[in-house]
Formats: structure tokens, sequence, C-alpha cells
């Protein structure tokens, strides 16, 4: 068997995003594995964005707004590994990318040749905590690599 | 930090089952977690098939006597399998049960207290290679545990 060099773990911010790492971690206990912690800036937020910046009488950089974003979310990234996997914290590599998030997940796989991704059952848009997160399930569906759907039974059953 | 403890490994002797086992043992190796293997044997689809060929008194008789033999010829491959990619470190549990595919690897996980769970999502009835297997699929959306699908692909 292939072993696992390269693990893609998504992480949306969510209350669910520490599962994931944990799992991802896991997967490769005793490998030497890179883990990549991808998380996506959601274009639909950056189309948003730009639509109401016309009114903004102060002028608007997009450039200077995603700088921000990103280095708002590196910060939130760092600090939850510092505080849950200080002894994992060397082999993760934080990445952060603007694009649809299923549709850049999918690419990114490519692009950084990982073997295996790990993303939660559940996110963000998580609809009254009963439904399946639509992007998992579309990397879950597309995905040309082995997916790990991270989940906990507690946190599974929650408002059913 | 959360380990993984025992995995529920989804075999239903296609040509798939030997690598999703193999990923199986390699995780349990290294997490020292036990295995669980599960084939089902799939009696409601035989059943509405039986029913439409015989009248009721004869095809439960046919159902229990298929299920039985069916039982014995699985466990004997089960064990063939297992002894073939199932190193004698790791510890191992096969179970063999009819039912509905997804509703009895799901009890299995509730059963054994299983924590992981791996399979392929595509399996013996993959349509033209490309579909998206229906057991795989409802696996996904109600498994209370964390689920691990290969993607394998024919070669």
């Amino acid at each position: 068997m292939k072993d696992i060099k390269r693990v893609l773990a998504c992480v949306d911010l969510s209350e669910y995003s520490k599962m994931t790492i944990n799992y991802a971690i896991e997967v490769v206990r005793g490998l030497q594995a890179e883990i990549l912690l991808l998380n996506v800036i959601n274009q639909k937020d950056i189309d948003a964005v730009e639509g109401v910046t016309s009114h903004f009488p102060e002028g608007f950089s997009m450039e200077t707004y995603l700088k921000r974003i990103k280095a708002e979310r590196q910060t939130i990234i760092q600090e939850l590994l510092k505080n849950n996997f200080p002894a994992e914290k060397a082999q993760i590599k934080i990445l952060i990318r603007v694009g649809i998030p299923f549709d850049t997940i999918l690419q990114t796989i490519e692009t950084e040749q990982a073997d295996l991704v790990v993303i939660a059952s559940k996110g963000k848009s998580n609809l009254i905590g009963t439904l399946q997160g639509s992007n998992a399930e579309k990397v879950f569906r597309r995905s040309p690599v082995p997916v790990l759907s991270a989940r906990s039974r507690e946190k599974f059953g929650q408002n059913r | 930090m959360k380990s993984i403890k025992r995995i529920v490994v989804g075999i239903d002797f296609s040509v798939y089952s030997p690598k999703v086992l193999e990923y199986a043992v390699d995780i349990a190796g290294r997490t020292s977690a036990e295995i669980i293997a599960v084939n089902v044997i799939n009696k409601p689809r035989i059943e509405d098939t039986l029913k439409e060929i015989h009248d009721e008194d004869s095809w439960k008789q046919i159902l229990d006597n298929y299920v039985d033999d069916e039982l014995k010829k699985r466990t004997l491959k089960m064990n063939e399998l297992t002894a073939q990619w199932v190193p004698k470190g790791v510890s191992l549990k096969t179970i063999i049960r009819s039912g509905v595919p997804f509703e009895e690897i799901l009890k299995v996980v509730d059963d054994e207290h299983s924590d992981f769970l791996v399979m392929n999502s595509r399996g013996r009835t993959d349509f033209q290679d490309y579909m998206f297997g229906t057991t795989a699929e409802k696996i996904f959306r109600y498994s209370p545990v964390s689920v691990l699908s290969l993607n394998l692909m024919k070669e």
C-alpha cells in the first residue's frame, strides 16, 4: 500500500475544525506525513463585499481587505493549533485560499498532491444541525483520493 | 486528543475489498485499534425476487436455506480474506449479518461501540464504474461516527 505522505484537512473555523484536525493527526500517527490545513475564503462573500464597496465614502481596496482577512484567519488557526495540538504543530502547514469551497478543495488535492482529505461532515452552514454540509458531500463524491468524513457521536445526533 | 479504537470495515467481496481491508489495517496497526470486518447478506433483495416466483409456503423455506448457505460460504471467504490481509498483531473480529447492507453496517457500529468506519464508495453493484454506491452514500449520510471512504476505481 502507498504510504500517506500528505493529508489535506479542510477547516472552515467552525466548531468542527478541532475535531477535523484531530482526525488528520490520528490517521497519520506513526507516519512521516505532512498535514496541510486548508481554509477557503468563500468567493460568494467576496462578491457580496464587492457589491457594496461602491457605496463606501472612504473608498475600498479589495487587496487590503483580503490581506486583512487572511491574516486574521492565520492567527485564529495558529491559536487553535497552539492550544490544542502543540506537539504536532511542526508538521502542520496552513493554506488560505479564495474560491468556491468544494471546488478549491478539489483543486488543492491536485496541486498539493494530497493522498487523503479530511473534512467535517458539517461546517459553518450547519442548518439546525441536521443537514450534511453540502461542500462536504460534494468533496466526498468527487474526490480522486480517499476522504475521511470526520464526525463524532455526540455532535452528529444534535438537534435531531 | 481522541484516538481511534474500533474500526468497522465494510467488506462486500468486490474487487475493492482487499484494498479497503489493507487501508484499514494500516491505520489499525499504527493506532492500536481493533478491526471489525463486516459483510451483509442482502436478504430483502433476495426475498423480493423469490416472492415474484414462488408461493408463500415455498419462498420462506428457500430464503432460509439460501441465507444459511450464504452464511457458510461467506464465513469461509471472510476467513480467507482476513488471513491474507490482517497480520497476527492486529486484533480482528469478523461479522456476517443479513438484512439491508447500510442498516446492518450501522447497527454493527452501534453494537460494537465502533468509532470509525472504512469502506469504498463503490462496491459490487457499481454501475459503469462511475456511479456512487447507494450503500456508501447512505452510510455517509447516516453514520454517527467518522467515515473513511476510499473512492477507489477499477484500474
